[in-house]
């Protein structure tokens, strides 16, 4: 009996041992030290300033017997505040290299380029038209719409001569949105697509409409697909604008929607100068205040110019007519401009197009909201810009978001902002970090990558440094580390 | 019971216990090698967006790779600062994390387990304690490089839920069935118990039962295994003990009685002649013959039992020869013959071989004697006895029949036991001790034969005595 327990006593102590045996916990109680950077941590720059880049790009030039495209890679260098863009389609134009061709008939001249919104307008010098033939065209077309749709912010490429829309087999070529392959395989689309407009039969188009913003400052342009159907482009074109915007938040209708709208079918006339004046007849229950002031608003007459001007082939000017009477006045808030021809031709208006940037303010839950707001082209394209509107309070009230700043912060509180290598340096004031001091983490968080998620969505920004005046603080609050340089917060906000 | 019981559970524990560990231990190894593939695949993944500042792609590639549960995927910079977080909440924290230091100075990848969700939790160093506790976290850390250039570290974060879960399955089994082995080896043991130590408690039970003088005990015997078969032994020798013990008790008995009567015919004799008046000469001779009668009985009667004690000690002595039997019995039967004559009895021998055998001349001669003796006794005038002698086989046999009284079918079996007696009266007028065949089957059964005796009533009675015949000599 003693063994038999004894047996069972040392059988238990087996069992139990090896249940207690247990490796050291060891906690991890050492101070854990990171690699601190190395780079100059003082630099109290002021105003706005960059780099000059250079960079690889395909540009696409003629063949020598014009009927198709070279791809060729070059190196274009843009300095702090030049477009790229232009400077891609100058050299396009004048190629440095004897020994590629432009792909535009010779002293053919970039007169502007507009990017706003993803849409491209290059409009060229009237010897853009001396191509030998609609190939040849449809060429130069090509190239520069398959030059710039690779880029990130390029989503259309409209090609104008002299503000006016090109035409192959009596169709508006229209927007490209597509890099184009064959240039013969193109050219017997085009007069496919002819063929099947004179028979009756709709043909797809993408044009440019222009929508004014929510705020009525800028018109925004949006690239549509519509469907042609024998000459009634300027009607679809007016009752596309009626429909309203279709894909940019920021924008708003130009016209009343409830009402009926055209009166009657657009028409083609030629002025006493040779100008191509498309006349507009509209309906007067549109234009209530027609009646009173006889002006009717910018914004209509804008989106109107803009986008008939830009769309319809050969199209100089248009006269707007308000059952048959023609308007010769538009209205500016309380100031009216006369127009004493009632011709409103696409520079009147150019100065007020737009482009569309993106924010980032915050919600009422907390998080960040991208908001897409329009501003001027170019400050579009200005990270310092882009800040200001952001620093600016009345801005987060006017888009119904809440500004992700404390408050006293204004865009004062930007001293200056610095572009190197695709890094945009921010340099705040000690305002602005003062006021940051009492911030929780998620606003301390906010408040960093607002700032850094809005500078991202510029395409030749890829991060962020913050200094404080001129000096590289760790922490703005306890947590974000601004030593180093951000990359944005993808998955922070909501739209 | 409950030791084999105790015994067999603990045995399973810990055969169990270390089963659940091994495999454990197995899965956890499996689990942190998939996961650092994860973690060095993901970091070449996103090596060249690191190099670019490409948050887009960094960031697609940390969704798709933390969409498994409990999973989270962390880029850092060569600082440690979190750039992309799969769950965007640590971005722009430092991540103050010893496998991330580690990457950072130096070393290409390390991977460490925390016993919270959160990857600021206590760290493990005890791999056993990561996987069998619920709520640890792997985290994986991977250096990102472009041509040996440190571009940052990423972190891959999973969840061991999974690893533990599958252990508590298994232990869960494990545990069942160990209750259920443990439970069928209790029973296996009821069963084998039941098998084996109750028929030997019986038996011991019979042999203690024995021991303190309960000669009638006796074992139950079940089935047909060795156990039933030693109950059969023992029940077997406990009655022979048993018979052996009233037959001693019974010889004890019967010796008593015929030793005290010739003492009490001596003593009454005696004391007639002692108190009575003065008898007549020829009577008190005649008295006194019949003591001396009594005391040659008695003499005789110690002698035979003498005689039987001897043999039954195997102690008597016993001096093997070759012997004719022949000789034997024609010397015997002239011994008796003029006892035959007396009587009025013929006597006459037959002996067909010449039969030799090994034995003891003297005891094979008191075997003859006894029987043609007793023959002759039980044989009325005008009978007869016939002693035969002829080979049978390999046995001589001695057959002595005669033409007497008979012997009663129901006393045939006991003639040979001791002072067993037919008829008392004569047996004593003939001067018998009742010990004679007594006496004569144990000589023939120290001689390795046998002797048998049928009878019929009123007819006669045959004695066969069966002795081993030597071989035949050549003549």
């Amino acid at each position: 009996m003693r063994i038999r327990i004894s047996a069972m006593l040392v059988a238990i102590c087996l069992v139990l041992a090896g249940c207690a045996y247990r490796s050291p916990d060891h906690s991890g109680q050492d101070k854990i030290i990171l690699p601190e950077p190395t780079y100059e941590q003082q630099d109290d720059f002021q105003g706005e300033t960059g780099d000059e880049r250079a960079a690889d790009y395909i540009l696409y030039y003629a063949s020598a017997d014009g009927t198709s495209l070279n791809a060729a890679s070059r190196v274009i260098s843009v300095g702090y505040g030049e477009d790229l863009l232009r400077r891609i389609v100058e050299e396009l134009l004048e190629p440095a290299s004897e020994n590629l061709i432009s792909p535009a008939p010779s002293e053919t001249k970039l007169l502007s380029l507009e990017n706003a919104g993803g849409l491209v307008t290059v409009n060229l010098s009237l010897e853009a038209m001396n191509t030998q033939d609609e190939v040849a065209t449809l060429t130069m077309v090509a190239a520069i719409a398959n030059t710039l749709l690779p880029l990130s912010t390029v989503d259309g490429v409209n090609v104008l001569v002299d503000e006016r829309q090109l035409s192959i087999c009596s169709l508006p070529i229209g927007v490209i949105t597509e890099p184009i392959g064959s240039i013969a395989a193109a050219y017997a689309q085009a007069q496919a697509d002819s063929s099947r407009r004179k028979a009756g039969s709709g043909v797809s188009r993408a044009v440019a409409l222009y929508f004014p913003d929510s705020s009525g400052t800028w018109f925004v342009p949006e690239i549509r697909e519509i469907s042609i159907v024998q000459d009634e482009l300027a009607k679809v074109l007016v009752e596309q604008l009626q429909a309203g915007p279709a894909t940019i938040p920021c924008a708003s209708g130009a016209f009343p929607n409830d009402v009926e709208f055209l009166s009657g079918t657009p028409v083609l006339r030629v002025s006493n100068l040779g100008e191509r004046i498309l006349e507009i007849n509209l309906n007067s229950a549109a234009f209530p205040e027609f009646s009173a002031s006889g002006a009717i608003s910018w914004v209509a007459a804008g989106a109107l110019t803009l986008s008939v001007c830009s769309s319809c082939p050969e199209v100089d000017a248009v006269r707007i007519c308000i059952d048959g009477t023609a308007v010769k006045a538009i209205c500016f808030g309380d100031d009216s401009v006369v127009f004493p021809d009632g011709f409103y031709r696409t520079e009147d208006f150019r100065a007020m197009v737009g482009s569309t940037c993106t924010l980032y303010f915050q919600n009422d839950s907390g998080m960040l909201l991208q908001v897409e707001r329009a501003v001027s082209r170019a400050s579009a394209q200005d990270p310092g810009a882009l800040l200001r509107n952001l620093l600016n309070g009345p801005i987060a009230s006017e888009l119904e978001a809440q500004s992700p700043f404390p408050q006293g912060i204004t865009s004062r509180d930007l001293l200056g902002v610095r572009l190197n290598d695709g890094v945009a340096s921010i340099n705040l004031s000690s305002n602005f970090y003062r006021l940051c001091q009492n911030l929780t983490a998620d606003e301390e968080r906010n408040t960093v990558y607002s700032m850094v998620n809005t500078l991202c969505e510029l395409p030749n920004i890829n991060g962020v440094r913050i200094y404080v005046e001129g000096i590289s603080a760790e922490t703005l609050t306890q947590n974000i580390y601004l030593r180093s340089v951000l990359l944005p917060n993808l998955g922070l906000f909501a739209q | 019971m409950i030791a084999y019981l105790l015994i067999i559970s603990i045995a399973f524990s810990a055969v169990a216990f270390s089963l659940i560990q091994l495999v454990g231990e197995y899965l956890f190894t499996q689990r942190v090698k998939d996961d650092q593939r994860i973690a060095d695949n993901l970091a070449d993944q996103v090596a060249d967006a690191c190099a670019g500042l490409n948050a887009a792609a960094m960031y697609d590639s940390a969704l798709s790779a933390s969409s498994e549960e409990g999973s989270r995927v962390l880029i850092l910079d060569p600082y440690g600062v979190v750039q992309v977080d799969s769950e965007s909440v640590l971005n722009g924290n430092r991540f103050q994390n010893r496998q991330a230091q580690s990457v950072l100075n130096g070393q290409a990848r390390d991977y460490g387990f925390y016993d919270t969700e959160s990857t600021s939790g206590r760290l493990l160093q005890d791999a056993f304690t990561a996987y069998t506790t619920s709520g640890t976290t792997g985290l994986y850390a991977s250096a990102i490089k472009a041509d040996d250039v440190l571009l940052g570290v990423l972190v891959y974060i999973s969840n061991t839920r999974e690893i533990y879960l599958s252990l508590k399955q298994i232990q869960g089994k494990t545990v069942l069935w160990l209750v259920l082995v443990a439970t069928a080896a209790l029973i296996l043991c009821m069963f084998v118990i039941r098998m084996i130590t109750v028929p030997i408690g019986e038996l011991n039970e019979g042999i203690s039962r024995m021991s303190a003088g309960d000669l009638s005990a006796r074992v139950r015997v079940r089935g047909k295994t060795e156990f039933s078969q030693l109950a059969a032994a023992f029940n077997s020798m406990s009655e022979r003990i048993e018979r052996q013990d009233k037959t001693r008790s019974q010889f004890v008995s019967n010796a008593s009685h015929e030793l005290k009567t010739p003492l009490s015919t001596m003593k009454i004799l005696m004391e007639t002649l002692i108190y009575q008046e003065p008898m007549d000469p020829a009577m008190t001779k005649e008295f006194l013959k019949d003591c001396n009668a009594e005391i040659d009985r008695l003499n005789r009667i110690v002698s035979d039992l003498l005689t039987l004690a001897s043999v039954d000690s195997g102690n008597a002595q016993f001096n093997r020869q070759e012997l004719r039997l022949k000789d034997l019995i024609l010397e015997q039967a002239r011994r008796l013959s003029p006892l035959a004559r007396e009587r009025g009895i013929e006597l006459e021998c037959s002996v067909k071989d010449s039969v030799e055998v090994s034995g003891d001349s003297f005891k094979l001669a008191q075997v003859i004697y006894n029987v043609i003796d007793n023959a002759i006794k039980y044989t009325p005038r005008g009978g007869s006895v016939r002693v035969d002698l002829f080979r049978q086989g390999k046995k001589a046999v001695i057959r002595i029949s005669d033409t007497g009284i008979g012997i009663p079918a129901e006393d045939l079996p006991h003639i040979f036991d001791r002072f067993y007696r037919v008829d008392k009266a004569r047996s004593r007028e003939t001067g018998g001790t009742g010990l004679g065949l007594s006496i004569v089957k144990q000589i023939v059964l120290m001689h390795d034969g046998d002797i048998t005796a049928s009878s019929v009533e009123n007819e006669g009675t045959t004695f066969t005595i069966e002795l081993p015949a030597l071989a035949k000599k050549a003549d």
